[in-house]
């Protein structure tokens, strides 16, 4: 078999040969660094929602809202009519979380005000990092040998 | 045969380096103990993401709050396009309880001194994270025996965080 591609006129051509030493080249560079635990759990993003409740209610709305699909965790503050959660994006969204409550709680999606950055900041874009990552991680061929 | 001895060194190259990057990390050698590590008690990575992810909705219901002790710290979290900085949070935060808890890998961050430089920790902004990861473990079901061995395994860096 392996004397059959060997010989193949396929695998004498420069270019297959130029194609496989790069997708070896890609493997290792993926996989010379142990995969991380983080690599792992599927993606979440974070959502903070104002209400207008009354507390004792707010208070029971954690069970609700972390019964929902797509939602990790999740924490209300009753004292400060605030409900955080955790979700993940490809599965639901905040504003979906919030059509779920109760419309008397007026729930309003709350963005914290933007603070002008001072410092030296990354020139590539953060998602661009991130699809490195994720990519790195599926061509990581350590992580077929490791049980988390 | 000329054509296979003419690709062997080929094939070889291809092979070794599959194999080398897929060797075991040296540092890093798999334990030989049979006793169940924190990390296998705690319930392994679902239980340990479920932990950071309600430590994390804390947080931000915390800096919420008219007398947050963490606004400070953690509202940029909840900045518009800084989403980046939750999962860059969430994954450090996963990665070095796993490896503290004894999970199977490692921590690759900054250290706690370099994570923190200049950010001028306080005390109280400390105890208060620490009082949050409390509660995400209780809201969690983490025993109140595990509880305390997270706390005290974390507790140490604590020297290597406030006032940096």
């Amino acid at each position: 078999m392996l004397q059959n591609i060997l010989t193949s006129k396929l695998f004498r051509r420069p270019t297959v040969q130029l194609g496989l030493l790069g997708a070896a080249a890609l493997l290792t560079w993926a996989s010379w660094q142990e995969p991380s635990l983080h690599d792992y759990p599927q993606p979440i993003s974070v959502a903070a929602v104002r209400l207008a409740g009354p507390g004792p209610a707010l208070a029971a709305m954690h069970d609700q809202v972390v019964g929902l699909p797509g939602i990790t965790a999740c924490t209300v503050n009753a004292d400060a009519r605030s409900l955080a959660f955790t979700y993940h994006p490809d599965e639901v969204t905040p504003a979906q979380v919030c059509q779920q409550l109760p419309a008397a709680w007026h729930a309003q999606l709350y963005q914290a005000p933007m603070q002008l950055v001072t410092g030296p900041q990354c020139p590539v874009p953060q998602g661009y990092l991130v699809a490195l990552d994720r990519l790195r991680f599926a061509l990581n061929l350590r992580r077929l040998f490791v049980n988390v | 045969m000329t054509t296979i001895t003419r690709k062997m060194p080929l094939t070889l190259l291809l092979a070794a380096t599959l194999l080398g990057s897929c060797s075991k990390n040296n540092e890093s050698p798999a334990p030989t103990t049979t006793t169940q590590t924190l990390y296998d008690r705690l319930g392994g990575l679902p239980a340990v993401s479920a932990v950071v992810d309600q430590f994390i909705t804390n947080v931000v219901a915390e800096s919420m709050t008219p007398n947050s002790n963490l606004k400070r710290t953690f509202t940029p979290l909840l900045q518009s396009g800084n989403s980046f900085r939750v999962a860059s949070l969430r994954n450090h935060l996963i990665d070095q309880i796993g490896q503290a808890a004894g999970g199977p890998l490692q921590y690759k961050g900054l250290s706690m001194p370099a994570a923190h430089q200049g950010m001028n920790i306080t005390d109280a902004e400390f105890n208060a994270l620490v009082a949050e990861l409390g509660k995400a473990m209780t809201t969690k079901g983490v025993p109140a025996a595990q509880q305390t061995e997270v706390v005290n395994i974390l507790a140490p860096l604590k020297s290597s965080i406030v006032g940096k």
